[in-house]
């Protein structure tokens, strides 16, 4: 007899978003992805693949570039996460955002918020990176529109005019 | 399907694209208000074709369908390489 | 996404013993979750067949590396992000931290664990070659204590390993003493980044007075496990490099590999490329295993 699968119970899971303190109810096994955009209504990260292949769902965990596809929500608790939510201050665009507007880098949309998360990523590693280096950096970002070519130009841009904008 | 993952639904990503030059041919098309032509869908047609044909050009053996794969390129050559050594006029160029 | 959260368990004791007693109490229960880069594919598209998850990820005494007596202790809860920031493994140990660069891309490189590339066992996990030709021994903890276990015996066929139900890998253990190698590690797949590989190799070689005095090669995809291409080794290994000897080597690979034709890549492509892979690292070898 196939035993009919357990209900189990959502659990407390706090941890920081775009600088907030935030408390969810969730299962522990829900995807960060789910978490973000459901729960917390920040719908900026996108599902693009589910599997970690596209990169549209990036987010910053502790400064460092994951797919919050893959994670479950339960290792989120205590990190500090950045979504593209977190990167305009008030009305002010962050650098990044800024140059995709000037350089055209965005055409869907659906990899946008992603791609300037693994380009945040890259920055604060390589402040003012060569081609081949955004190239490799935004590797893991699929783009099905643009050919990369305006995304990879906005980045370089940012390198340019520097992050602070 | 084939390939209903995103793991082996292979697109290029920012490291596989050569640069890509875009110039506009602006000729004016007699059918379209004041000229005008859709520049969405047409320009997908080209590229596979003229790519493939580089292909051919280069390598002197016939590639006729997309997707073409290294596996189909490094077959249709072998195979070549095999009917030349067989072929009694040996170095016949198509 | 096609898994019900619901359904699912996650437990996450938080130290290595604690997740350990877990395993112990209930062996094949729980499945090890670490950076989930794999596990969590499989939930999603609801082909995971473990309702009951045990996290491993970020556990200290899994995630670290250290240097003692020789040798390098490389925890099995690294992330790849975290073996190429190692000065050490970037140095003397630059096959394993090239197959952490081109595993997945760089958001997985900073969730995905040597550990799990390990314990997954797929033939085509980029960092495995590198594991056999450094000759690495695999550290594996239960409950009830400790055994070390040669990487080269891990394998038991597809997708089987010699790992108990209670046990998970700790380390990873190597010898420092490779410095003096010749090391080429070369990743084929269908594109730059992020690619499934369609072959993969790691190879060392030292040469003394233009002789091979010691060849090492290793290849993934190539065969249900990942493969020692020992017979090339004792083709090349007290010779000379020359022009037959490559050609007889690329030819040898070619048969001792067992590729088949799956949906990245063909049998017969497969075999050309070993073979001209083994040709490339044999001319390289002759050009720059003279200068180290």
């Amino acid at each position: 007899m196939i035993e009919p699968p357990q209900s189990h119970t959502k659990c407390e899971i706090s941890f920081q978003v775009n600088g907030k303190l935030v408390a969810v109810r969730a299962y522990p096994m829900e995807r960060l992805l789910d978490v973000l955009r459901e729960e917390l209504g920040l719908t900026g990260t996108k599902e693009g693949c589910g599997e970690g292949e596209c990169g549209s769902c990036s987010v910053l965990m502790d400064g460092v570039l994951v797919n919050s596809c893959l994670v479950p929500a339960l290792q989120a608790k205590g990190v500090n996460i950045t979504t593209v939510e977190g990167l305009a201050e008030d009305e002010r665009l962050h650098a990044l955002q800024q140059a995709f507007l000037d350089c055209g880098g965005a055409q869907c949309g659906i990899c946008t918020p992603g791609m300037i998360l693994a380009a945040l990523h890259l920055l604060g590693k390589k402040p003012q990176p060569t081609i081949e280096e955004i190239r490799e950096g935004l590797s893991g970002n699929l783009c099905r529109c643009t050919g990369y070519a305006q995304i990879i130009e906005a980045v370089a841009e940012v390198g340019r005019r520097g992050i602070a904008g | 399907m084939q390939n209903g993952q995103m793991t082996n639904y292979i697109i290029p990503t920012s490291a596989d694209l050569a640069p890509i030059r875009v110039y506009f041919e602006e000729l004016g098309n007699v059918h379209g208000a004041f000229g005008a032509k859709g520049i969405g869908e047409l320009p997908m047609d080209g590229p596979a074709p003229a790519v493939i044909n580089a292909v051919e050009d280069a390598l002197g053996v016939p590639f006729r369908s997309i997707p073409l794969l290294p596996e189909d390129i490094f077959d249709a050559v072998a195979n070549e390489r095999e009917r030349e050594r067989f072929s009694p006029v040996a170095g016949d160029r198509r | 996404m096609r898994a019900r959260p619901a359904e699912y368990e996650l437990a996450a004791p938080g130290t290595l013993s604690a997740v350990l007693s877990l395993l112990a109490q209930e062996p094949g229960e729980w499945l090890p979750i670490a950076g989930g880069t794999d596990v969590m594919v499989q939930y999603s598209a609801g082909r995971l067949p473990s309702r009951k998850l045990v996290s491993i990820w970020n556990l200290p005494e899994l995630r670290r590396i250290e240097t003692i007596g020789g040798k390098i202790w490389i925890g099995a809860g690294c992330t790849y992000a975290d073996l190429c920031d190692h000065e050490i493994v970037r140095r003397e140990f630059s096959l394993l931290a090239s197959a952490a660069r081109w595993t997945g891309g760089i958001a997985n490189q900073n969730r995905g664990t040597i550990g799990g590339n390990i314990v997954n066992a797929s033939p085509a996990g980029d960092s495995l070659p590198a594991l056999m030709v450094y000759d690495a021994d695999l550290i594996l903890v239960s409950a009830k204590g400790r055994r070390s276990v040669s990487y080269s015996d891990f394998h038991t066929g597809y997708r089987k390993t010699r790992l108990a139900p209670d046990e998970l890998v700790e380390s990873i253990c190597l010898d420092r003493r490779f410095s003096g190698y010749y090391a080429h590690a070369r990743k084929v797949g269908a594109r730059h980044a992020q690619a499934i590989s369609k072959v993969c190799f790691a190879a060392l070689g030292r040469l003394a007075d233009g002789v091979v005095e010691d060849i090492r090669l290793a290849m993934g995809s190539v065969a249900p496990v990942p493969l020692r291409l020992s017979e090339t080794e004792r083709l090349v290994k007290g010779h000379r490099i020359e022009p037959e000897l490559m050609r007889l080597a690329s030819r040898t690979a070619a048969a001792e590999i067992r590729p088949i034709d799956d949906i990245r890549s063909t049998a017969r492509y497969r075999a050309a490329v070993a073979g001209n892979l083994v040709a490339e690292f044999l001319e390289r070898l002759s050009v720059r295993g003279r200068t180290i």
